[in-house]
């Protein structure tokens, strides 16, 4: 998907290209059409067309296969939860949340007469990056855009320029960076809007118009670009880089080193998820290096990386840990569907091997922030989060078929670290009443 | 310090935020490592090892472990036998490294296991100890729970299904016995409709257990036995495979 911002006007907001999390994909109302089309979904790999219509197909084809090979009904049920599952779980950023909006104005239309609905009604778009950052926004019409924040929480509207939407090549006024700082400060005082004390504030918005969302001391939170009905919704993880490279250096453990060195780069979140992996997992190699260890852990010295990574944790400003957090939780919630999903699918003799460590490494990547989180006396909202998770998780891994196994290098390192961890490696025992 | 508070509160002294917490991590892991060089020598035969393991389950305890009391074992019973899973999977993960042996077959199913305790205890007492366990779980919790099911469900059906886990854990049946039994003959559909009863059991279980041991206020040892029987019998078995 094209960015939301150039690389001059993330310089010119004090970020790089690495701070920038996925796009999301919404639908604030019908389409420009009389006729509102319901969804003309992209995914990330640049597939087009109703993400409706291509699981329609999809199960068709399913139900065409079972028929011909003449299955039972049970076994069509089972094949059907598996295409619709494996679908959610590797193609999980598949725009659902636009899908879902697209479905409710479709029920709206069927209802009051679609154009006085989209006049009276208000349409909640379902954003995680929003509900991440503590925002809430919903569709009022074709130039309103609605915004509700917890009390507790304030906000900075600032306006980007426009850019031309409908072609690649992006539309550029500035030849120098300097030009568009300035640009973007004058912008800032004359059009910048904030947010505060008030439960929801409707914001009248060009129908084509790119927003940096901000808190009140100007620390970037997302980025939002409405092009009639659509909107698109990027995150910004606003922390500096971590010294990744440095901390796998100075890891002994070389096992560990090139387990993450394989997920780099992969930007900020990837680099956090990381850095909870090089604190967390690092594993002595022989019995003999185990009882150094202890012997410096005993005196009350550390071992590198883990205590330049808790450093490095306590440095961050607490705005900074308390987005980390929420992010984390949003990702949290996110995993508690996709377990549930993949509890229903479950069967006697499926191998889902993949899928499930595919959860368990995303569960690993929270545990990680959480345990980075908890060492600077924080963590608390995205643990209660995790609980949610792990009653899911555990229910799981209680009734995981012996066809279904997570034996990872990673997930070894996590049974040995956590006896009670549902989400570490099928191959050894693990505490779960 | 109790154990059970010990574990919550183990993390690199050097990472502390500053000397008093530093102070409170080392007397943990002091505890921690105690416990550990008990219950090793008890569950690994080669004194070497047993120090060598007690060592690498504190070194990843402090690194790795969690750190919030409500995610770890609350009494010290149970704070033992969480660290004598994490000391028999140590164990495991030398066999495979080491490949002494070579046959998975090889390595010792999971026991219950109820002698986790750090004091010495007669072995008549701890088999009394099982099967006063066995009796509670089978006998009076399973029972409770499926009587208390609000509507939900069949409670003579929650019973057999937890016989047929148990039954199928200690190999007295199979799936194919169980359906040919129910429905006459042994089909794919009947196998995964089997398999969905026993995971909505399980799941059901898993969340009702704790509950009604809680409320149950056994003494400690007897609770902790009670939950790791239903953790090893109730649970399909660990794969063991080494890919």
């Amino acid at each position: 998907m094209k960015p939301l911002c150039d690389d001059d006007e993330l310089a010119a907001l004090g970020l790089d290209r690495d701070a920038l999390g996925p796009i999301e994909g919404l639908i604030k109302g019908p389409s420009e059409a009389d006729e509102p089309t319901l969804a003309a979904p992209r995914s990330d790999s640049g597939r087009t067309g109703s993400a409706e219509e291509e699981l329609d197909t999809l199960l068709d084809d399913v139900h065409a296969d079972v028929d011909e090979l003449g299955k039972s009904d049970d076994v069509a049920e089972l094949i059907t939860k598996e295409v619709e599952i494996t679908r959610n779980i590797i193609e999980s950023q598949y725009e659902l949340a636009r899908l879902e909006v697209a479905k409710r104005m479709r029920v709206r239309r069927r209802g009051d007469g679609f154009a006085n609905a989209a006049k009276a009604t208000i349409v909640w778009i379902a954003s995680e990056v929003l509900d991440a950052i503590g925002l809430r926004a919903a569709s009022k019409g074709w130039n309103t855009l609605r915004l509700a924040a917890a009390d507790t929480v304030t906000f900075h509207i600032h306006s980007l320029p426009l850019r031309d939407l409908s072609v690649d090549q992006r539309f550029r006024p500035w030849r120098r960076r300097a030009a568009l700082a300035a640009y973007l400060s004058r912008l800032r005082s004359a059009m910048s809007k904030r947010m505060e004390g008030v439960e929801h504030w409707d914001l009248s918005l060009p129908a084509k118009s790119r927003h940096v969302i901000a808190t009140t001391d100007r620390s970037p939170l997302a980025l939002l670009e409405l092009d009639g009905w659509n909107v698109r919704v990027q995150a910004i993880y606003p922390w500096p880089a971590p010294a990744t490279r440095q901390w796998i250096q100075d890891s002994g453990d070389t096992a560990l080193a090139s387990l993450v060195s394989e997920r780099l780069p992969g930007g900020r979140w990837v680099e956090l998820a990381v850095a909870g992996m090089l604190a967390r997992l690092q594993m002595p190699s022989s019995g003999k290096q185990a009882r150094d260890r202890l012997a410096t852990l005993r005196a009350g010295g550390g071992v590198q990386p883990s205590v330049a990574i808790y450093s490095w944790m306590r440095s961050l400003s607490a705005v900074q840990r308390h987005l980390m957090e929420q992010h984390a939780r949003a990702q949290a919630s996110k995993l508690a569907d996709r377990l549930r999903s993949f509890s229903g699918w479950m069967t006697a003799e499926a191998d889902l091997s993949d899928p499930w460590s595919r959860l368990c490494h995303e569960r690993d990547d929270l545990e990680g922030i959480l345990v980075l989180l908890q060492e600077c006396g924080g963590g608390r909202h995205l643990q209660s989060t995790l609980r949610d998770v792990d009653k899911c998780g555990r229910s799981v891994r209680f009734s995981l078929s012996a066809n279904t196994t997570a034996v990872d290098e990673r997930l070894r390192r996590v049974a040995l670290c956590y006896p009670s961890a549902w989400w570490g490696s099928t191959g050894y025992h693990v505490q779960l009443v | 310090v109790r154990l059970a508070e010990a574990l919550a509160r183990l993390a690199p002294p050097a990472a502390a935020q500053d000397e008093q917490e530093a102070e409170i991590r080392k007397q943990a892991l002091e505890i921690v490592y105690g416990a550990l060089q008990k219950i090793a020598r008890r569950v690994v035969v080669d004194p070497d090892l047993a120090e060598d393991i007690a060592c690498e389950v504190a070194v990843c305890l402090v690194d790795g472990g969690r750190r919030d009391r409500r995610s770890l074992p609350a009494t010290d019973s149970r704070a033992e036998a969480y660290l004598c899973v994490a000391v028999r999977n140590h164990e495991i993960d030398y066999w495979r490294k080491t490949r002494r042996h070579v046959d998975v077959a090889d390595i010792p199913e999971p026991g219950i296991e109820p002698d986790f305790s750090l004091v010495e205890t007669d072995p008549a007492e701890t088999d009394a100890l099982l099967v006063n366990a066995r009796t509670l779980l089978y006998e009076r919790a399973v029972p409770e729970i499926a009587a208390n099911g609000n509507g939900r469900g069949d409670p003579l059906g929650f019973e057999l299904a937890v016989t047929e886990i148990r039954e199928l854990y200690h190999g007295r049946t199979t799936v194919e016995e169980i359906l040919v039994k129910s429905d006459g003959r042994c089909s794919s559909s009947g196998r995964n409709r089997l398999y969905k009863r026993h995971q909505r059991v399980r799941e059901r279980l898993l969340a009702e257990l704790p509950v009604w041991l809680d409320r149950a206020r056994l003494p400690e040892r007897l609770d902790t036995t009670v939950r790791s029987l239903a953790n090893v019998e109730l649970a399909p078995r660990v794969d063991r495979r080494d890919r």
